[in-house]
């Protein structure tokens, strides 16, 4: 430890921390362009310099490392000269078009101007012009703007593991940009945006939609994938303009992927804003009372069997366990959330979730990944393994389809019958799993799908030292945000109840889809009644009997679970749309038309429900790290895994009915269908 | 024009002019005592509405111009005077009006809904 | 400086080393330990820029070229192109055969590189810095101090220095280069190295000695 001080005030930084490192610490605000506590150090835009005590100039503070009773100050004449120099020095080429420049009223540039900038300039020559580059449909550039910071170089470099972006040519001439043109192949590319201190780099869907100052935030966690990424909804009036990530360490760091970035304007096409009921053959308009008329009509003397419902992938809680509750007082135990077919069950929690905790990736020293494509099923977690990986090397196997990842791996097979060969711990890949301290298995839903692949991951992770008392190895990585919030409160076949494929094919009078849209709906019976509920007009909403119009993620608040296990909460920043309404506020009236009323009728009845269904959810934000107590594996069940495991994931752009309806994914998929995504070379 | 307003105007009023409309304007005979100007008004054609008063008149009924300006001073990009319409079947409806129809044009915070079919 | 993909016409398909690089190579990336071989990338942007000279007559860098290098040291190729286009030694677009690189940082100007410049656009046809003259034989760039302004001004054609030029001798220089018979690198006034330009002032009897013989031990010299 060192023990500086900064401005009077005596802090202790370990060694080999950076000077600016101490000055945060000592609660000292330093201005800076190029330096970001995830990225290497650049050092580059000189605009942190602050004066350190028998240095005979200013020192660049985030650069310079710290030494022993350094004495720093942050707030002389010398320090204030140096930054109005280099605020003086980067406002030579930058054009003053703030007024038509999107990042206006949340740019670094503009901030920092306001204390270290000068009141005129003195420079008469001509500003420098920089060609635009064409990034692709993500983000929009205005190069002249650019200050050099090179951020979004060692973001995609380091981070996203896709180096195409550098800095050509020198001086005078410096451009960032991918010299051979060309879209940026990554699905984390949308964080350029946030990491860029000026307009250079912004959004192009959001491209002069609005000011910072107009919108109304309010924090919410992203559906569209399992991670569960913390993200702020800015929205102005009715619609959502934007969407941009929340800091939480645990889960995505500062990060968010593409698809939850850019797929909102989604949420504005093909939306349920009505009821609809089928009369006829043909859906017509109706009212909520015509539509809950209809449904206890045909409900009316159909036994209680004959009823069943399957939960989406985008659901929350607080409607699953509304809807669970509906068909138990209907008498019903057919109930499904796995639509596309896993083997998960519901009952022991590690057995479904991803245990290790996202944050502990950065701990394992050895990774196996069986059929799953992190990259595409969650992009921020990739980066996690990207992160470990560039730090320490990490060893990493794959089992399944071979795929484009941001990281060196070992392909050790193609399908279940790899496993025999891991536990082989005297060489190979078996052997860097026996000899590592803190071994991960992150098992994918392809792989989930196949007989008995649960219990022998499970059974390998025991053999390869991964269910430890002190570390648990076992993880599943899910695809769905609704996943595992359904399999903690039992939404699942009961006793004698049926599962999606018994449902299917007539098995079934009546199913209720609550937003299911990623199964092949033409395998319903042909009498079967459907029921969907739900916010986009998709698969289920075209065959469905009534539409009862639900509301998307950004219009309740809910409840989620990520892929840890870990209880988030949404909050609602508009409303849903014309008739609308929260998915739970509709099922429990309608339990009033259908005489089985449930007992909550507000939101913290719900919650407290939840709670008793599953004491998980009483603990938001919150998630114990824990070893294994139990290591008996699941049941083997019956059948033989064989054949390939698959790919969860084709498209990444469109996987759910909200980023199907984006033009902006429809303009991504357009781009990225041609040009598959590049293999990181480093 | 009522009778009392007839009978004065009769007794001292001076016609001075008559606007495209064809209101009357006059001024009295004789000038005032303290303020030294004649009294000046007008006789509506039709019914009293003083936003029916073109700009020319309105300027020498208020004692801006001692003189009318006469029409011939009108420019060519001067539209002809227009009372206002306000409270009238004829007063202005933007677009999306009930009264034009209420088919307002598509804005930012729109979203489209879902149809069968589509 | 953006390359974009239709924009430049004259950027070669492909590139292949041939077996002069390939040897070339070998050396550079031996030098490196496992691993660090992405060190190599100015030698073999250098190897490359060498092959082209030999096989085109322009030695310069296509965009291919870099790719290769890049596939060769197992690195991102935009890590090439940020190297290739930050040295001005590297041309990133197709040169004459002879490259007349012309200092005018301020020994040079004082000493009349300005008689030099003219005289390499009279010569040669070229109206600026950084055009190629119609024939191609000639490419005429302004490059800062070469670090020999004891023999100012000078100009560098492709490796070599021509120093001590005026407007003449640089158009015969010119010539000898049209003539494809370039003249001995150095002094064209005939100095040796850097040598007072009147001949020497210091250790003048050296001069008439020729090479001591192997043998004979030189007695003290008297003053």
């Amino acid at each position: 430890m060192a023990k500086v001080t900064v401005d009077g005030i005596v802090v202790e930084v370990p060694n080999g921390s950076t000077v600016l490192q101490a000055c945060e610490l000592a609660g000292k605000e330093i201005p800076r362009f190029c330096y970001h506590e995830r990225l290497s150090i650049a050092g580059n835009c000189r605009m942190c310099l602050v004066e350190i005590e028998k240095a005979p100039k200013p020192v660049a503070s985030c650069a310079f490392p710290v030494a022993d009773n350094m004495v720093v100050k942050t707030d002389t004449p010398m320090v204030r000269n140096g930054r109005r120099g280099v605020m003086e020095f980067l406002l030579i080429n930058h054009p003053l078009d703030c007024p038509i420049c999107d990042q206006g009223g949340e740019c670094d540039l503009q901030d920092q101007a306001l204390g270290y900038g000068m009141d005129h300039t003195r420079y008469e020559e001509n500003k420098r012009a920089v060609k635009d580059k064409n990034l692709g449909p993500l983000v929009k550039t205005v190069m002249t703007r650019c200050i050099h910071c090179t951020r979004c170089i060692r973001f995609v470099t380091e981070i996203a593991g896709v180096p195409d972006l550098g800095a050509t040519s020198r001086g005078e001439s410096l451009e960032v940009g991918t010299y051979v043109e060309k879209a940026l192949g990554s699905e984390l590319s949308g964080n350029i945006i946030d990491l860029c201190p000026v307009g250079a780099l912004t959004s192009k869907p959001y491209a002069f939609v609005a000011r910072p100052w107009e919108l109304k935030k309010t924090d919410s966690v992203d559906v569209l994938d399992a991670v569960g990424t913390n993200i702020r909804i800015d929205s102005r009036g009715p619609e959502v303009l934007r969407i941009l990530p929340r800091l939480n360490e645990e889960v995505n760091e500062e990060w968010l992927a593409d698809k939850a970035r850019f797929s909102m304007d989604g949420l504005k096409r093909r939306r349920l804003d009505r009821p609809w009921v089928r009369r006829d053959g043909k859906l017509v308009q109706a009212t909520w009372g015509d539509a809950f008329t209809v449904i206890a009509e045909r409900l009316q003397g159909v036994a209680g069997e004959r009823i069943g419902a399957l939960a989406g992938d985008l659901c929350d809680a607080e409607s699953m366990v509304a809807l669970k509750d509906l068909l138990t007082a209907l008498g019903s135990a057919n109930l499904d959330c796995r639509q596309d077919g896993v083997l998960l069950q519901a009952g022991r929690r590690d057995f479904y979730t991803f245990n290790s905790t996202i944050a502990a990736i950065e701990e394992a020293d050895a990774l196996l990944l069986i059929g799953t494509n992190p990259r595409r099923e969650a992009p921020v977690i990739n980066a996690r393994i990207r992160k470990r990986w560039l730090a320490s090397k990490m060893l990493i196997g794959l089992i399944g389809e071979t795929a484009e990842l941001t990281y060196d791996f070992q392909h050790v097979g193609g399908d279940a019958g790899a496993f025999d060969g891991l536990r082989d711990a005297s060489a190979g890949f078996g052997k860097t799993l026996a000899d590592a301290n803190k071994p991960m298995v992150i098992v994918g839903q392809p792989a989930l799908r196949q007989p008995g692949v649960l219990a022998a991951v499970w059974e390998l992770a025991g053999a390869i030292g991964a269910l430890a008392g002190e570390w648990h190895g076992f993880n599943v990585l899910h695809t769905a945000a609704a996943r595992v919030g359904a399999l903690d409160l039992g939404f699942v076949p009961g006793q004698g109840g049926r599962d999606l494929a018994g449902m299917l094919n007539g098995g079934v009078d009546v199913l209720w889809l609550l937003g299911a849209d990623e199964f092949d709906t033409a395998r319903i019976g042909r009498n079967t009644f459907v029921i969907y509920q739900g916010h986009h007009g998709d698969r289920g909403a075209a065959r469905a009997d009534v539409i009862l119009p639900g509301s998307a993620y950004t219009e309740k608040s809910g409840t989620y679970v990520n892929t840890e296990g870990r209880v988030q909460r949404g909050l609602r920043a508009v409303y849903p749309p014309g008739e609308a309404r929260e998915d739970w506020t509709i099922i429990r009236a309608l339990s009033e038309v259908l005489g089985k009323t449930l007992p909550y009728d507000d939101l913290p009845g719900v919650r407290a429900r939840l709670e008793q269904v599953n004491p998980v959810f009483g603990r938001t934000n919150f998630l114990p790290r824990f070893g294994v107590s139990d290591r008996s594996g699941p049941g083997q069940g019956s059948g033989r895994a064989s054949g390939p495991f698959g790919v969860a994931i084709e498209n990444y752009y469109q996987t759910d009915p909200i980023s199907r309806a984006s033009p902006t994914m429809a303009a991504c998929t357009e781009t990225f269908a041609t040009t598959p995504l590049l293999q990181a070379a480093e | 024009m009522n009778i009392g307003t007839r009978i004065f105007t009769m007794l001292y009023g001076r016609r001075v002019g008559a606007d495209a409309d064809g209101n009357v304007y006059y001024e009295a005979r004789r000038l005032r005592r303290f303020s030294g100007q004649s009294r000046r008004w007008v006789a509506y054609r039709g019914a009293a509405e003083p936003s029916r008063i073109p700009a020319e008149w309105h300027a020498w009924l208020h004692y801006t111009t001692n003189a009318p300006i006469p029409e011939t001073a009108r420019q060519p990009w001067q539209k002809p005077h227009q009372m206002n319409l306000t409270g009238t079947p004829a007063s202005y409806r933007p677009p999306g009006h009930d009264y034009r129809g209420g088919h307002r044009a598509a804005a930012s915070g729109d979203y489209e809904a879902w149809t069968p079919g589509s | 400086m953006t390359e974009t993909n239709s924009s430049n016409g004259v950027q070669p398909e492909s590139f292949a080393w041939d077996a002069e690089s390939e040897a070339a190579i070998g050396r550079v990336v031996a030098k490196y330990p496992p691993g660090k071989q992405a060190s190599g990338v100015i030698p073999l942007l250098y190897i490359v820029q060498n092959q082209m000279g030999r096989q085109t007559g322009s030695a310069w860098i296509p965009r291919a070229a870099m790719d290769a290098v890049a596939h060769r040291l197992g690195m991102a190729p935009i890590r090439v192109y940020e190297v290739a286009t930050f040295y001005l030694m590297f041309n990133t677009k197709p040169i004459g055969k002879w490259h007349l690189q012309v200092c005018t940082t301020t020994p040079c100007w004082l000493r009349g590189s300005d008689a030099v410049v003219e005289a390499c656009k009279a010569a040669t046809g070229i109206g600026a810095f950084g055009e190629t003259s119609e024939d191609g034989l000639f490419t005429m760039t302004e490059v800062e101090c070469l670090g020999a302004c004891v023999n100012a001004p000078v100009l560098q054609v492709n490796d070599d220095f021509y120093e001590d030029l005026d407007a003449d001798s640089t158009r015969q220089l010119l010539d000898a280069l049209r003539r494809d018979a370039p003249p001995r690198p150095g002094s064209v006034t005939g100095r040796q190295t850097s040598a007072p330009a009147g001949g020497p002032t210091t250790l003048t009897t050296l001069q008439n000695l020729g090479p001591p013989p192997p043998d004979a031990v030189q007695p003290p010299r008297e003053r």
